[in-house]
């Protein structure tokens, strides 16, 4: 599904912040990527969705065959990868409703299908916004604008859930949410996850790990993965920090 | 210091000190003949202004002014119901009233009262009945100081005129179309609208002007509104014109105590644009609403220029204008407020946001506020920016283009500046506007 190899990438005419990630996920599994502040996480999620700050100086990124390091941001997500923000942005004017049928609806012209039906469409809205016990009027409310922080979660989770890609990158999805959304975001996780997709998890805490069972855990540090482990890991993480690895 | 370019000027002067007479031949009433001279002599006086005059340092008439005009109109037009209908906002939730070639249509117009002249300037001015309306209000707050509204009052004949009598709610919003076609000469229009909304009355209505033609008309409109308390008048102006017009737009708005007025201004087509809008508050607890959506390209020119008078205490002003700028198009924005020693209290907002799209693009914006009273709530801010490239890649990364990406964030950039409008399908009529001023095809 993704293969990274020897991933190096700095922030334009700035600091190299990945200094050589290889990270390999196949179809049907769920990789965590854990670390300390700092260590590059969210600039591997974002370079892997082709955010235009950052310059690959090095190395590949194979998405389902294909090396999509040329991609614009919009292609890769033709091409099914998904990332969920850690900061949504607030698009005042613009309801949730309409901007999920503009992404759907791009989506499918760029892989040759026509517009969904508005029917067909809103009976999908109606039956994923139903799974992540969201409510009618919050659909029609402007995107992210004013939306607390479980809620710009939850629409994350929800956009996902709609566009079904084929890998989705969930950027500290975790932060700011209590137990129950936390709960409800990893329910949805677990319903969108089967033997076609991957989920790569980008988490500074294991608390999220007991509602989504990872395959693997990685550390990243200093922009280099320095340790691969099963779920074991996260808790090994949890119980003594990352000095240990650092070391 | 003569310059050679002030002659072409003159040409138009001299033309229109040369028409007035044969203007005022051709009117039915005469009883503003003194005033309609007196005026014209004003504006011969001061001329029209150029670009050495402050008020119009960022914007230079001279294109306007150096050109000819037929001042009588061809009445010969061929404009169809269904063109009318490519204009609408919908009919059903609309009354409205046509101007063709400065003359009223009564077949193209449809309004729920019993005669649609009883909308008509030009039937107001020629109604013994309306006498005592017209020394009552006519050109009381235009005043006498302006090259244009000088000029208006001396040549001002058709138009729209209401008054909205005590407690009457006008159900539909009144929607008023200028258009001119079929002159094969450049056409010079002085349109002239009067509004009163006597107290507890209610009422709104849409302006909009097209041109159907490839020479030019130049339009210099006078509106005046009058707000008694607790009366409620909302005007928007749809500028969407083609690129051989030009309007130079004058609007004054007095208010009474506890009454609400709103000026929108949604400027998208013209060649050149001039807006120069007035709000007089004349009373306590009076909300004065100002908001403007300007997205214009090309060599297109809008020109926003807004005075505030805080005259008494306890008032509030808004003024809240958005603009987007691409090719070689120029912006400029000039709020003035004005805070009288006896208006304490008053609360005056103003804020005008920019986004420039290419390098060719200018706004020149100037706040401008002149407060005398201590106790006072006054803000202002501008700003002049590109689009946000964090939010650019959020919508990207879910797949919209970068273009549709852009038209989505502008949409909502500008979003704000549309609170005030509480009629549905105008909104819509708005968004469709920036999707095809943005030329992308999204609903927002």
């Amino acid at each position: 599904m993704l293969n990274i190899k020897n991933l190096h990438a700095k922030i334009e005419d700035g600091a190299e912040i990945l200094k050589g990630i290889n990270l390999e996920i196949k179809p049907g599994e769920v990789h965590a990527i854990m670390g300390p502040n700092g260590a590059g996480k969210s600039t591997l999620s974002s370079v892997i969705a082709g955010k235009e700050d950052y310059e690959v100086t090095d190395g590949e990124i194979i998405f389902r065959g294909e090396d999509i390091i040329e991609d614009a941001p919009e292609e890769r997500a033709h091409k099914g990868i998904f990332l969920s923000f850690q900061y949504p942005v607030e698009i005042p004017g613009v309801s949730v409703t309409n901007f999920i049928k503009a992404a759907m609806n791009e989506n499918r012209k760029a892989n040759g299908l026509g517009e969904m039906p508005a029917k067909e469409m809103l009976a999908l809205i109606r039956e994923k916004s139903e799974q992540l016990g969201i409510k009618k009027d919050f659909l029609s409310r402007s995107l992210n604008e004013g939306f607390s922080g479980g809620e710009k979660k939850r629409n994350e989770i929800f956009q996902m859930m709609m566009l079904n890609p084929k890998l989705a990158i969930l950027d500290e999805t975790d932060s700011g949410l209590d137990i129950d959304a936390l709960r409800i975001v990893a329910d949805g996780v677990n319903a969108f996850k089967n033997e076609g997709n991957a989920v790569l998890l980008i988490t500074h805490y294991q608390r999220l790990l007991n509602y989504i069972q990872p395959d693997f855990v990685h550390v990243l540090a200093n922009g280099k993965i320095i340790k691969t482990g099963d779920k074991s890991l996260a808790l090994e993480l949890e119980e003594k920090g990352y000095d240990w690895l650092l070391n | 210091m003569v310059q050679t370019t002030d002659i072409p000027v003159m040409a138009l002067k001299e033309q229109i000190i040369e028409n007035h007479n044969e203007f005022l031949e051709s009117l039915r009433h005469r009883f503003l003949d003194g005033d309609r001279k007196a005026a014209l002599q004003r504006f011969e006086n001061i001329g029209f202004p150029t670009k050495k005059d402050e008020e119009y340092k960022y914007t230079n008439l001279k294109e306007i002014t150096e050109k000819g005009y037929n001042f009588f109109p061809k009445e010969n037009h061929n404009i169809t119901k269904e063109q009318l209908d490519q204009l609408h906002l919908g009919e059903e939730h609309f009354d409205w009233i046509t101007f063709v070639n400065g003359k009223l249509h009564k077949e193209l117009s449809k309004v729920s009262i019993e005669n649609v002249e009883f909308l008509s300037f030009n039937y107001a001015l020629n109604d013994e009945k309306h006498k005592d309306v017209f020394e009552k209000y006519f050109n009381t707050i235009a005043g006498d100081k302006s090259a244009f509204t000088n000029l208006n009052q001396a040549y001002c004949k058709y138009g729209f005129f209401l008054k909205v009598p005590k407690n009457v709610v006008i159900e539909k919003p009144i929607h008023i179309f200028y258009i001119s076609q079929n002159q094969e000469e450049n056409t010079f229009y002085n349109t002239r609208n009067l509004l009163i909304v006597e107290e507890g009355a209610k009422v709104e209505i849409i302006e909009s002007h097209h041109n159907f033609d490839s020479t030019y008309v130049l339009t210099n409109s006078v509106t005046e509104i009058f707000t008694y308390p607790n009366a409620k008048a909302d005007w928007h102006k749809l500028q969407n014109d083609n690129d051989t017009s030009y309007l130079i737009d004058n609007t004054f708005a007095k208010q009474e105590k506890d009454s609400l007025t709103t000026v929108n201004t949604f400027s998208f087509g013209g060649k050149l644009v001039r807006n120069n809008l007035d709000f007089i508050q004349n009373g306590s607890n009076i909300n004065s609403f100002m908001n403007g959506i300007t997205i214009i390209g090309k060599d297109q020119l809008v020109d926003h220029h807004t005075a505030v008078h805080h005259n008494q205490p306890n008032c509030e002003s808004y003024q809240n204008y958005k603009g987007i700028f691409d090719g070689k198009s120029h912006g400029v924005f000039n709020g003035k407020v004005f805070v009288d020693k006896i208006a304490q209290k008053t609360n005056a907002y103003q804020q005008n946001n920019n986004v420039l799209l290419s390098e060719g693009a200018t706004i020149d914006t100037k706040p401008q506020l002149e407060i005398f009273a201590d106790d006072v709530k006054c803000s202002h801010g501008c700003t002049v920016g590109q689009l946000n490239e964090d939010a650019l890649f959020y919508l990207r990364a879910r797949g919209i283009s970068k273009k549709e990406a852009q038209a989505l964030l502008l949409y909502a950039f500008a979003n704000d500046a549309m609170q005030n409008i509480d009629i549905e399908p105008l909104k819509e009529k708005i968004s469709k506007l920036l999707a095809e001023k943005l030329e992308v095809d999204i609903e927002f």
